[in-house]
């Protein structure tokens, strides 16, 4: 673990400067707000006794209507052979920022669905590109070689067309921060894969030992090129011309990962003792003579497939632990985020929707989607008060007005 | 400006472009005789009026935040998005017709049938004749170059072995098939190889027309017939493509399922496979087919290829009867799946072996002339 946590911490004042200039602006905030009849917003009740207000993010979005959104959707995407699906995603986008509430105003997407066609069209010609004997090589290479740039031009898409208070967010990470970022774990990884492969054809069995640590060694990495990921992708977003900040080191990534592997642990052991167990006595009573017990060896498989099925919940155990640890270590002017997604409720609550959505043939989808965003969602706050994030917004509006990008530009790749 | 009382009005949010971020409260009035609204700040003595076809509205939704932005970068939030919806039809702009739909719960059922009905005929026909049309674009370099891998892997492989046949047997079988197909004026190159895989008695072909037997069926058969009626099933595969045509659905329904399944879509994966097991069916009576027309033209005995098949059946015992012989397209070394006993047809990747038998024991060996 690189650096210390101290999620709340942010009662001190933040040894940011920009902070700490926002106070005097934050006034008169306040006096344009009391000449003015106050907006129907900042539905916050403030405590007396709470030393510092929370934003707490909300979610008002509801499963029958996204339901009703989702299937014309779908219609329109298979009557128009997938086109429409860039569309889609936009007034998707739109219904989720809309519907997420902050501090008395929701959020917007502005993205343009054919920036996101442009992207779907760059990936299915990369896709087929990489089916093409000799020239998928000359594909992958470019792909490889490529990705960071993509992943730049489509951050920047989506955190220039996010907007708040008809402010715009920014992302003003480089192109070559992407490349830091990405370029020196995948490449170690590609030339260790390549020196094995290489090794395999000469001497097999050297050749699949260091195939192994190389596979290995993706898991092990796997977790640092995320974080390494995060921080760019943090460090590059901006409120204004407020950074956000990323204080937690890989350390913590390692931790979700490791809990992850545990839990992955824990319930095969139940299944292997559960299925050692019973397969035992059954020996032991043929042993004796008796007859195999079918109806016993039935509900010995179901428990054991449940508990392989309890295993899926691996997915949303990482991302509820993974938006806890990253939320918590991230801040906007000093002042921390917050987030308390309950993990085990998270997991149980995905299995049920995960299992509704699977007998329904897909068609309870969007009840689980809009669900499982409110969970995610509602377990979000600020722990600064919505005039500080007024004044950081206005303040440094000047910056991000110049990051706007051309539209021509624009790409949009789903990562 | 005074305003009529009877014109629909909302109380909105004002955000200027300039930056401000601080919420200016005003009011929206529709003026329905001129296709306008009226913004007036609280407190304020102006009335700026905008023609509602200037506008940039945002989509309504039930419980959203909507934003209209007014030209010159400024930008209105009101909350009660019904009520602004009225204003705005006051002054003559209506929803989207997508957007009615989706508020419709009658559109919404007309859609949810309308998707199944797209939903069914593309995975019937839709699909399939997609990746068929798409499969005379792939050149059979391609496929042949994917066979040289999949061969190249199968004999690094442990569980493959040299096949025992002599060199003599194995020239002999290949001169019986090649004769077989010999008047076939347009047959693509076929080239037959032999394994070892424990007594396993199969054959598949692959994508590039590469067809390898292994050394369990050439004992099994029950005469050279038969043998000759199994690569003359696993030449239909080749000649109709079936490889290809099977790797491209199984890419095609992947990727839709991918995008309707969206984050669930580790658990479709099973429906990913019940839809390829049809296709997969389709496929096998094809070449079963070309097996029966390539046999008569022979005037071979196709009660021996039935004769095979039943012992191949009873060398699987009945559990796993269902995957017998030649899996076309995917992973030529025998998946040994265990599985419980008489499994239903649409779970299998082969037509039911006993209808296979019959269609076998059935056909009569002497071909009508023509």
């Amino acid at each position: 673990m690189n650096e210390p946590i101290a999620p709340n911490a942010g009662s001190t004042p933040p040894p940011n400067p920009s902070a700490l200039e926002l106070v005097p602006l934050a006034a008169t905030v306040s006096e344009q707000a009391a000449a003015a009849p106050p907006p129907p917003s900042t539905p916050i009740p403030m405590r007396a006794n709470a030393p510092s207000p929370v934003q707490r993010f909300e979610f008002t979005g509801s499963g029958s209507e996204y339901f009703k959104i989702w299937i014309v959707n779908v219609l329109l995407t298979i009557v128009t052979l997938g086109i429409y699906s860039a569309w889609a995603k936009v007034r998707r986008l739109r219904y989720f920022y809309n519907n997420t509430r902050f501090a008395g105003s929701s959020f917007d997407f502005h993205g343009s669905p054919i920036a996101i066609l442009k992207g779907r069209i760059i990936a299915v010609v990369l896709i087929a590109g990489l089916q093409v004997p000799i020239l998928n090589f000359v594909v992958l290479a470019l792909y490889l070689a490529g990705l960071p740039w993509l992943l730049q031009r489509s951050l920047r898409f989506h955190m220039a067309n996010t907007s708040y208070r008809n402010l715009r967010f920014a992302f003003l990470g480089t192109v070559k921060g992407a490349y830091a970022a990405l370029l020196i774990p995948i490449g170690v990884l590609i030339a260790a894969g390549a020196i094995s492969g290489l090794a395999m054809w000469k001497f097999p069995v050297v050749g699949s030992i260091l195939l192994i640590i190389t596979m290995l060694g993706f898991y092990a990495v796997g977790p640092y090129i995320q974080y390494r990921m995060r921080r760019y992708y943090t460090e590059g977003a901006h409120a204004g011309a407020s950074p956000f900040a990323l204080h937690i080191g890989a350390g913590q990534y390692y931790v979700v990962y490791l809990v992850a592997l545990g839990f992955m642990m824990a319930l095969g052991a139940v299944a292997a003792v559960v299925l050692g167990f019973t397969v035992g006595l059954d020996m032991m009573s043929l042993a004796k003579g008796g007859n195999l017990p079918v109806g016993k060896m039935i509900i010995t498989g179901i428990l054991v497939g449940s508990i392989y099925l309890a295993m899926l919940a691996v997915g949303p155990l990482v991302v509820a632990m993974l938006q806890n640890t990253i939320w918590r270590g991230t801040s906007l002017a000093g002042k921390r985020f917050k987030s308390d997604v309950p993990v085990p409720k998270f997991m149980l609550t995905w299995l049920g929707q995960t299992f509704l959505t699977v007998i329904t043939l897909g068609l309870y989808r969007p009840f689980a989607v809009v669900k499982l965003a409110r969970m995610r969602i509602e377990a979000m706050a600020w722990t600064g008060s919505a005039d500080t994030m007024i004044a950081v917004l206005r303040e440094a509006n000047q910056k991000a007005v110049g990051s706007e990008v051309s539209d021509l530009m624009d790409i949009d790749i789903a990562l | 400006m005074t305003q009529q009382s009877s014109a629909p009005s909302v109380r909105a949010r004002l955000y200027a472009a300039t930056g401000a971020a601080t919420a200016r409260p005003a009011t929206l009035v529709a003026s329905p005789e001129t296709g306008a609204v009226l913004l007036t700040l609280d407190g304020g003595l102006d009335t700026r009026q905008f023609a509602v076809r200037t506008l940039d509205v945002s989509e309504r939704f039930t419980h959203a935040t909507r934003r209209i932005t007014l030209p010159g970068g400024d930008v209105l939030e009101v909350d009660d998005g019904a009520q602004l919806g009225r204003v705005l039809a006051a002054a003559g702009l209506h929803d989207a017709p997508v957007t009615r739909w989706q508020h419709s719960w009658r559109m919404v059922l007309v859609s949810v049938v309308l998707s199944v009905i797209a939903a069914v005929a593309g995975y019937l026909w839709g699909l399939p004749l997609a990746s068929d049309h798409l499969a005379r674009w792939v050149p059979t370099t391609w496929t042949a170059s994917l066979d040289d891998v999949v061969i190249g892997q199968m004999q690094r492989q442990d569980a493959m072995a040299t096949s025992e046949l002599s060199a003599e047997r194995q020239a002999q079988l290949r001169r019986a098939f090649t004769a077989s197909v010999a008047s076939q004026s347009d047959a693509p190159p076929v080239k037959v190889f032999f394994f070892k895989m424990g007594d396993t008695p199969n054959a598949f072909a692959l994508p590039g027309g590469s067809i390898v037997f292994l050394d369990g069926i050439v004992k099994a058969a029950p005469s050279d017939d038969a043998l000759v009626g199994v690569f003359a099933h696993e030449f239909g595969h080749v000649i109709h493509r079936h490889g290809l045509r099977n790797l491209l659905r199984t890419a095609m329904v992947s990727a839709v399922a991918a995008w309707y399944f969206g984050d669930f879509t580790s658990i479709a994966n099973a429906a990913i496979l019940m839809t390829q097991l049809k296709y997969s069916r389709d496929f096998e009576t094809q070449a079963d087919d070309t097996a029966i027309e390539i046999m008569r033209a022979q005037k071979l005995d196709t009660k021996s290829l039935a004769e095979l098949f039943r012992r191949m059946r009873d060398h699987r015992g009945p559990g796993e009867r269902d995957h017998d012989h030649g899996d076309a397209a995917k992973e030529p070394p025998a998946k040994v799946k265990t599985k419980l006993p008489s499994i239903p047809e649409f779970l299998s990747t082969h037509p039911d072996i006993e209808r296979r038998i019959e269609r076998f024991e059935g056909v009569t060996t002497t071909a009508p002339k023509p």
